[in-house]
């Protein structure tokens, strides 16, 4: 893997993995680095980088999270606000309600959704990042989107071309 | 899934304000470059020996040179065993006679001054292509 690879996959990936990493931990940049080094480090390469980056970024944000909870939970709150989007509002959308909706979503539906919106992944990468079958990562999906629509009180236009 | 609330959603640009891309970029180039342990070792036995060559190789402060006057001890050219030696020689003529009476003598300067004693009788030379001498004929 050259460094324009690696520079490539910064410039893409980092910010989606970023808040993938944010759904569980509260130093998602630490652990979305780290994932960068072990994939640097990674001989030889993995087959498939990305889905192989999302593995990493969810078991290392897990164990942060993890870890965080035999601290004081206070403690790891504090430090600086979490900012998931960069836009206050979208198309009438503010952001703060979708993350609100967002944070509304069970974490493995959640989970699909990022890795799906923002990391731009396949339902087959995502079955393999969270170690599940692709109809389940599908059901995750669809589930979410489902509660994410009630959560921000959008009314679904065709039913049934979600299923 | 191309609803557009959906759409609008993805919209949304993460942030990841907090990921330094330079140093991460410079963090990985660091990591990408793997150390290379035989040359390591190489160095580390370099820097071992250049100290102790050093050490062996170090130039020792040399005596200064001394001249020595060694006594020349002159012998007188015959002795006494060289005498009878030569007169038992004279006496029983012959190489056995010779190297008995060498064998019996055990100066050093004896063996020296035998070699002046003919063994062996001068005669013509002999020759390959030349004509036989007489006594070999006969």
């Amino acid at each position: 893997m050259t460094a324009a690879d690696i520079a490539r996959l910064i410039d893409v990936h980092a910010a989606p993995l970023v808040l993938y990493a944010r759904q569980w931990c509260g130093e998602p940049e630490d652990v979305v680095q780290e994932a960068f080094l072990k994939l640097v480090r990674q001989r030889p390469p993995p087959q498939d980088a990305l889905a192989w980056l999302y593995r990493v970024v969810r078991n290392g944000a897990l164990d942060w999270a993890k870890m965080a909870r035999r601290r004081q939970r206070r403690e790891s709150a504090a430090a600086r606000p979490d900012r998931w989007f960069i836009e206050p509002e979208v198309d009438g959308l503010d952001a703060e309600s979708a993350v609100a909706a967002l944070q509304h979503l069970a974490p493995e539906q959640r989970e699909v959704i990022v890795a799906r919106h923002w990391g731009g992944l396949s339902f087959e990468q995502i079955a393999e990042v969270a170690a599940c079958s692709a109809s389940t990562a599908f059901r995750r999906y669809t589930a979410g989107v489902e509660e994410l629509r009630k959560q921000l009180g959008v009314s679904c236009p065709n039913r049934s071309s979600n299923a | 899934m191309s609803e557009p609330f959906l759409e609008r959603l993805s919209r949304f640009t993460p942030d990841a304000g907090g990921l330094d891309r330079d140093a991460l970029l410079f963090a990985a180039g660091r990591e990408s470059a793997r150390p290379n342990r035989p040359w390591i070792a190489f160095a580390a036995a370099l820097a071992v020996l250049q100290p102790l060559s050093l050490i062996f190789l170090w130039p020792h402060p040399t005596p200064p040179a001394t001249y020595v006057h060694v006594p020349v001890v002159v012998l007188p050219a015959s002795s006494a065993s060289f005498a009878s030696a030569m007169a038992e020689a004279s006496e029983n003529p012959g190489i056995w006679s010779a190297r008995h009476s060498l064998l019996n003598s055990d100066t050093e300067e004896t063996f020296v001054s035998v070699r002046a004693v003919t063994f062996v009788e001068s005669g013509p030379p002999l020759r390959a292509l030349g004509p036989l001498p007489p006594s070999i004929l006969n």
